[in-house]
């Protein structure tokens, strides 16, 4: 319950403008753990998915309290925002940089950033840092998503659209989750620049080969 | 638009690698029609690129005026307050931006030397071209990998750093650009040279289509000098214009060499010799621009130019060692052909000076290079680094810089091949008179043997600069009729190179001045003050009034506001700011400046009961020294202006001296 709260929750939130990025080493294994995380592919626009993820860490009992923790995004992550809960301190090439808090209990996160795409499909390769509870995968039914690490769930209806959930549990910190997902709109401000970018090698081309255009004209 | 920015420049490679490769093929097979339309699309190609970079910089202007943060360098190098005219330089404020700049210029170096040459020979123009396209090639290869300026943030910030506070000054609009031009300008003699070694055409007509080549990319590199020395007067508050700073003798070096180059030029273009001396000079003037390059972008040698630095150091040393080697082989397999077709007649002639003069020029130049790569050296060889300072450098150039300037009088008055004993007294004679007079009258008044010889030579090859005009216009106006003043204005038009050199040597005397002025009579206080409180610095009664908050678009601090009272009376606001984005504080200085002297004021501390420490300058005459840039600028748009009638018999009619023409040989 609390965990489809979350999710409903980070659904309806706004994005809030806090910026971070990032890469660095993470800290041991052992000292957090996440009973879950949630990814939500929101839409796909101008070349882009939006994502945003659902999370919790646990500090694991017995390791030092107030610890850093890095939470890779899948490459080629940008724009990303802490929307609620834990605020990220910063960001590394890659990864997100948390500060867990001294005390019990999870501590949630909602995070937005979205991930580039060209043409019609999309990978998104999310690195598995620490022990992690479960993994969902949330996309609208209009995508057809592949993932050799995760199953199909149950699909949900929210606010009157059709979710598609893939999902899977107890993953083993190392463990690498590859999402496929084709059927996205082609971006239409790439299409103009790729139409530009053509244009401009067609020109060059031209110009190159102009000499043996002109002596054929003038063979013709 | 990145994209779009990317690939211009991704093609730009392509281009310039097929171009480079076309123009030698084509060259090779010249005479069937393949050959004639390889070259034909060569030309087409060096013309594309430069209109590839054009695109590719106007993106990446375009993007720093709409504050585009998602490309790394615009983030690094703007922000949203940055003023619009920073915003601008920020375009080559910063390593990969200034890369593209370079590259850009050499694009449209080629296309103009691609446009004009191409028609008129092309077996010498499409080698050439395609050096200058090998040479684009590298820097197009830097700017799509380890340099490029459209690199994008995978998560943009909200606002940019802005640009190092350094380079919010004016003068970043001149400074760099001119220097790039000059820099860049010098690859066109070298692949030119390089184009006349592998063709085996290194004839008197070689050197003469070098000549505005090199008279332009000359220019450029001296008058972006003069402009480093005004922004560092004006913005860096240590009270001088030229530090010997590494990249500051970058750029000096090879403009030494390349002054040398362009007096050594006329000496194969009368008599025929000196071709090797001359292709020799090329070779390094070029090799020396890279090596500046190479220093002003990898931190090899502490600067106040860090800001340039990054990791592209090993490429310009793999860049420089491939121009060195190569030209060298090239230069020793063709040397045969560089053989004199002439030989030195006397040593009392004008070749004669000009030898000894390129002496000297190589002289300062090489005592310059190992004055700044001393700290490398001692590293390599000790482990630790020694560096020689601004002393060592006074101590070797300004005695080096004083025969200069005498080979400089002594040069006007000699004419080519020899002169005789009897003509050379006469011609001195008003010449070492006003030098001998001005000493005399300055030993009276100042009492300092160095600067009275220095000026007293600084007179005699003014005044010799000054009997060339005068002789011009009496000749003028004696057959002609004309008014002094209208015959030595057409005497000058009609023998612009000439007249238009002697400007520029007058310039340079000038500027000779200045410099004299300001290096042995310069005077230093370091002075605390209280609001209220006054004192006397040199002719000035000055009174510190207090502090007052200054705020830019992009920094914070204090000013002081100081009251300098007497004749005219005017007030003084050195600023102390800082840059919260680069957590820098930059002390701004406050120049009054007249033709006598400058007073330079720096805010340097101020405590919290509104007590200021100041340092103060009196520099002498630094006023003529910009007023030396000017007349250089003047002189060198003179020399180089197209003659009305470009003839041959009128080119050597205006390189022709007096004394020849007066005893009709």
């Amino acid at each position: 319950m609390r965990k489809r709260g979350t999710l409903l929750l980070a659904i309806l939130l706004g994005v809030a403008p806090l910026a971070v990025q990032g890469a660095a080493p993470g800290t041991p294994q052992e000292s957090v753990r996440i009973p879950f995380r949630i990814v939500l592919v929101q839409r796909a626009s101008g070349g882009a998915l939006q994502i945003r993820e659902v999370l919790a860490f646990v500090p694991v009992l017995g390791s030092p309290q107030g610890k850093t923790v890095l939470l890779p995004l899948p490459p080629g992550a940008r724009e990303v925002s802490g929307l609620r809960g834990l605020r990220p301190t910063g960001w590394t090439e890659g990864a997100v940089i948390y500060q867990i808090p001294e005390g019990p209990g999870p501590v949630e996160t909602v995070l937005e950033y979205e991930v580039p795409y060209r043409w019609r499909k999309a990978t998104l390769l999310y690195s598995v840092p620490y022990p992690t509870g479960s993994f969902d995968l949330f996309a609208p039914s209009t995508l057809n998503v592949e993932s050799p690490q995760l199953r199909r769930g149950s699909p949900r209806a929210i606010r009157g659209e059709r979710i598609q959930r893939f999902t899977a549990e107890q993953l083993d910190p190392g463990l690498k989750v590859t999402i496929s997902l084709s059927g996205l709109p082609l971006p239409t401000g790439g299409l103009a620049v790729r139409g530009g970018i053509l244009l401009m090698a067609l020109a060059v081309a031209v110009a190159l080969a102009a000499p043996w255009l002109r002596s054929k004209e003038r063979g013709t | 638009m990145a994209e779009l920015g990317e690939a211009a420049l991704r093609l730009g490679f392509f281009v310039a690698l097929y171009a480079a490769v076309a123009a030698f093929v084509g060259a090779h097979r010249r005479g069937n029609p393949d050959g004639e339309r390889l070259l034909a699309s060569s030309r087409n190609g060096v013309i594309v690129l430069a209109g590839l970079l054009t695109l590719a910089l106007s993106l990446l202007a375009w993007a720093f005026f709409a504050h585009d943060f998602s490309i790394a360098y615009v983030a690094r190098n703007n922000s949203r307050s940055t003023p619009p005219l920073y915003t601008l330089t920020g375009l080559w404020g910063g390593q990969a931006g200034s890369l593209l700049f370079w590259t850009w210029l050499l694009a449209l170096y080629s296309a103009l030397f691609a446009l004009r040459r191409s028609g008129k020979d092309p077996l010498a123009t499409y080698p050439a071209v395609g050096i200058l396209m090998g040479i684009a090639v590298f820097f197009l290869f830097l700017l799509n990998t380890v340099e490029d300026p459209f690199a994008r943030l995978p998560n943009p910030p909200q606002d940019g750093r802005g640009l190092n506070p350094l380079l919010e000054d004016p003068g970043m609009l001149l400074h760099p650009p001119l220097l790039y031009l000059g820099y860049v300008g010098f690859a066109v003699p070298y692949a030119m040279g390089i184009a006349a070694l592998l063709t085996r055409r290194v004839d008197r007509h070689w050197v003469q289509t070098v000549r505005p080549w090199a008279m332009s990319a000359w220019l450029a590199l001296g008058a972006g000098m003069v402009a480093g020395g005004w922004w560092a007067y004006r913005t860096l508050g240590w009270g001088g214009y030229w530090g010997w700073d590494p990249v500051e003798n970058s750029a000096l070096m090879p403009w030494l060499v390349g002054t040398a180059y362009l007096h050594s030029a006329m000496v194969q273009e009368r008599r025929g010799t000196l071709a090797a001396w001359n292709m020799a000079l090329l070779i390094l003037t070029f090799t020396l621009a890279i090596l500046g390059t190479f220093l002003t972008r990898t931190g090899v040698v502490l600067s106040v130019h860090s800001f340039a630095q990054s990791a592209v150091g090993p490429y310009f040393l793999g860049f420089l060692a491939v121009v060195l080697l190569g030209s060298i082989g090239l230069y020793l397999w063709r040397l045969e052909d560089l053989r004199s077709q002439g030989e030195l007649e006397s040593l009392a002639s004008r070749e004669c000076a000009f030898l000894l003069n390129n002496v000297l020029f190589l002289g300062t130049a090489s005592a310059v290079l190992l004055g700044t790569l001393f700290p490398v050296l001692t590293e390599a060889l000790q482990g630790s680094r020694v560096s020689v300072g601004a002393p060592y450098f006074v101590q070797v150039v300004a005695p080096m810089g004083l025969l200069l300037i005498l080979l400089m009088g002594l040069g006007h008055v000699l004419a080519w091949r020899r002169t005789p004993l009897p003509e050379l007294v006469v011609k001195l004679r008003w010449p070492v008179s006003l030098g001998l007079g001005t000493s005399i009258a300055l030993a009276v008044l100042l009492r300092r043997p160095l600067v009275v010889l220095g000026l007293g030579v600084v007179s005699f090859a003014l005044g010799s600069v000054l009997q060339e005009y005068h002789g011009a216009a009496t000749r003028r106006s004696r057959t002609t009729g004309e008014l002094y003043l209208q015959a030595l204005w057409r005497a000058t038009l009609r023998g612009r190179r000439r007249y238009g050199g002697y400007l520029v040597h007058a310039a340079f005397l000038v500027m000779v001045v200045g410099i004299i002025g300001s290096h042995a009579y310069v005077t230093e206080w370091q002075v605390t003050l209280a609001p209220g409180e006054a004192l006397q610095i040199g002719r000035y009664p000055l009174t510190y009034r207090g502090i007052v908050q200054a705020q830019t678009a992009t920094a914070r601090g204090s000013a002081a506001v100081l009251e300098v009272q007497g004749g005219k009376g005017f007030w003084l606001r050195p600023t102390r700011m800082f840059y919260p984005s680069f957590q820098q504080s930059v002390s701004r200085p406050a120049v009054h400046s007249s033709w006598r002297e400058d007073l330079y004021v720096v805010l340097e501390n101020v405590s919290p009961d509104g007590k200021a420490t100041f340092r103060i300058w009196i520099n002498p005459l630094v006023r003529w020294i910009w007023l030396g840039g000017l007349i250089f600028l003047l002189g060198v748009g003179v020399a180089v202006w197209p003659e009305a009638r470009p003839t041959e018999e009128g080119w050597e009619r205006a390189v022709m001296p007096a004394s020849e023409e007066a005893m009709g040989s």
